[in-house]
């Protein structure tokens, strides 16, 4: 069983369609790169995948379980806010503004969920904070304040605070698109080096260098379908549709 | 085309560095120096009076050719009056006690208000329209007299000694509860525009941060977004607070006696008009005073980067009475590192 089944996922803003019927399956272990313009849709469908946006239509399932909806007589019904969160907390996110907890120490920030979601005693979860801490590079960072850190310190204090949850998934939004160039690299090296463990990740980047050496499969969205797909060695050089030649021009 | 290489800043000339640029005392440092001494003289003169008034009397009277309308003993004397200290203590109490209620309503109505459930919207809005456009003295006079008409009319014990007719005879009779009550509920619509506007001023990437982590909306509130919007809300809640300790006053009409009407009743007898009002006045800028510089020790204690908020509670005063100059010439030391802007 694939870990996210999408399966004509519809999604509105008001008026506007934003996502108009995506299929995609990801499979346990697999990394997966989403491409595309601005607007295309790729960041409100992976905010869909842990129900940060209801959708208006098709269905996901994260881990064999429909994510965010009951099914009641054929029809979808949003699950309750505290199932919705206990679904969530297996799901890990990464949000290309960081948002850290401003109020909070690094290492505050990392074990703030595992304590008051997962009910882990403090002292195992201090525990696991310092090695995720380390484990991207920060260990002696651990009592500094957000605001203290570079940018590409705070995504990696990010991405320590989503695995503290252990979650079987992770979503990346765009995580290096608010840096300055010269911090883009230790992120990307984080996320590569998690790759390497196995974990199943989405990412939707820009980083076209990320995506040719780490991803299995390469995505390409546009107004709110799913283009192209394929393994990146041949997507990035015998792209078959002229929109991802155009686009995939446009940025290298 | 060759590449210039400068000298880095550790190379250059150290002295350079050092000489900052030179104060000038100009026409304004004098004239400021001119007035303060002129202003110190005037309040010591006043000051001094207050112990020994002779000398004030006779420059007024040699001045004026009247006699200083002012009874400058009695006004000391206002100041050793017991009913006098115990108004104060029912003034500062009440106050207290309807901000600290205030504080507790407005978080639950400001809470409502941004609630999913479409009823607690309705009430909470209409709680704040009704509270907010209607006199506190309205609303207190409502609560003192109106709330217990309509009790004792409710009791289902005719005989008029049922527990609600006791209730009507508590509210109506005791006007500290009333004014409490009513200073309350007024207070809390405006403190839950506050603390609204302290939640709203949270960017929304924190909530969706914590709910990705698994939390549910009231935790996130809690753990997340209310501590961050406390900076927001403290320093309006300080200004309520002050307002309130003011406010205070008006429950007098209900019968309470706290400094005001106190104060009233004083001068009802003795006819010394401006001296109890300038007494009572003296009463209340102490306690505001006090209220401000707790304000800004709490600002500094929550790690308000501000300029004008000092460690120590002497400086804070200072400021408070001299102003500070920092306005012309602020200096942008406090920005974060420019990674986290």
């Amino acid at each position: 069983m694939p870990m996210v089944e999408a399966r004509g996922v519809q999604k509105y803003f008001h008026h506007l369609h934003v996502l108009r019927g995506v299929d995609l399956d990801v499979e346990r272990g697999e990394v997966v790169v989403i491409l595309g313009a601005s607007g295309s849709g790729k960041t409100t469908f992976l905010r869909c995948l842990n129900h940060l946006e209801k959708i208006d239509g098709g269905r996901i399932t994260v881990n064999g379980h429909l994510m965010g909806y009951l099914e009641r007589d054929g029809h979808l019904v949003e699950q309750k806010e505290r199932l919705v969160a206990r679904q969530r907390a297996e799901i890990g996110m990464v949000f290309q503004r960081f948002n850290l907890f401003p109020h909070m120490t690094a290492l505050e920030n990392v074990i703030e969920a595992p304590i008051r979601v997962k009910g882990r005693d403090r002292r195992s979860a201090l525990a696991r904070g310092r090695e995720l801490l380390a484990k991207v590079g920060l260990a002696e960072k651990a009592d500094v304040y957000p605001h203290q850190l570079s940018g590409g310190q705070q995504q990696r204090v990010a991405i320590a605070r989503a695995l503290a949850m252990d979650p079987a998934l992770m979503l990346f939004d765009e995580p290096t698109s608010a840096l300055d160039p010269e911090l883009v690299g230790e992120v990307l090296k984080a996320m590569r080096q998690l790759a390497e463990e196995g974990m199943t990740m989405i990412v939707v980047t820009h980083e076209v260098g990320f995506a040719r050496e780490v991803a299995h499969r390469a995505v390409l969205m546009d107004a709110g379908c799913i283009l192209e797909e394929g393994p990146p060695a041949e997507f990035f050089t015998r792209p078959q549709h002229p929109r991802t030649k155009q686009f995939l021009s446009s940025i290298l | 085309m060759s590449t210039i290489v400068r000298p880095a800043p550790s190379d250059r000339d150290p002295s350079a560095e050092l000489r900052g640029p030179v104060v000038e005392r100009d026409t304004w440092f004098y004239l400021n120096i001119a007035l303060s001494l002129v202003a110190a003289l005037v309040v010591a003169g006043l000051l001094y009076s207050l112990v020994n008034p002779g000398p004030l009397y006779r420059f007024w009277f040699r001045t004026f050719h009247h006699d200083l309308p002012f009874d400058i003993p009695y006004f000391r004397h206002f100041f050793t009056l017991p009913q006098v200290w115990s108004g104060v203590r029912l003034t500062f109490i009440l106050a207290i006690l309807a901000q600290t209620t205030g504080i507790v309503l407005g978080l639950l109505a400001a809470l409502m208000r941004t609630s999913r459930i479409a009823v607690f919207r309705a009430v909470s809005t209409l709680y704040i329209w009704v509270f907010r456009g209607t006199p506190v003295l309205l609303q207190i006079i409502i609560v003192s007299d109106g709330i217990s008409i309509l009790l004792l009319s409710m009791d289902p014990d005719l005989s008029g000694a049922g527990w609600v007719s006791h209730l009507a005879i508590l509210i109506g009779s005791n006007a500290f509860a009333a004014g409490y009550l009513a200073l309350s509920l007024n207070e809390g619509a405006y403190m839950s525009e506050i603390v609204r506007a302290g939640i709203v001023s949270i960017d929304r990437g924190q909530m969706e941060a914590a709910k990705a982590l698994g939390m549910t909306y009231p935790l996130a509130m809690r753990r997340v977004v209310l501590p961050q919007a406390l900076k927001v809300i403290i320093p309006p809640t300080g200004n309520e607070f002050i307002s309130m300790l003011k406010t205070t006053s008006l429950v007098s009409v209900a019968g309470l006696q706290e400094l005001t009407l106190v104060s009233e009743q004083t001068f009802a007898h003795s006819f010394k008009v401006l001296e109890v009002l300038v007494a009572a006045g003296v009463f209340y800028l102490a306690m505001t005073t006090v209220l401000t510089v707790v304000q800004a020790q709490i600002e500094r204690r929550l790690g308000e980067r501000r300029a004008d908020v000092r460690r120590n509670p002497f400086e804070n005063l200072r400021r408070l009475f001299l102003g500070s100059a920092d306005l012309r010439h602020a200096a942008p030391a406090a920005l974060p590192p420019k990674e986290a802007r």
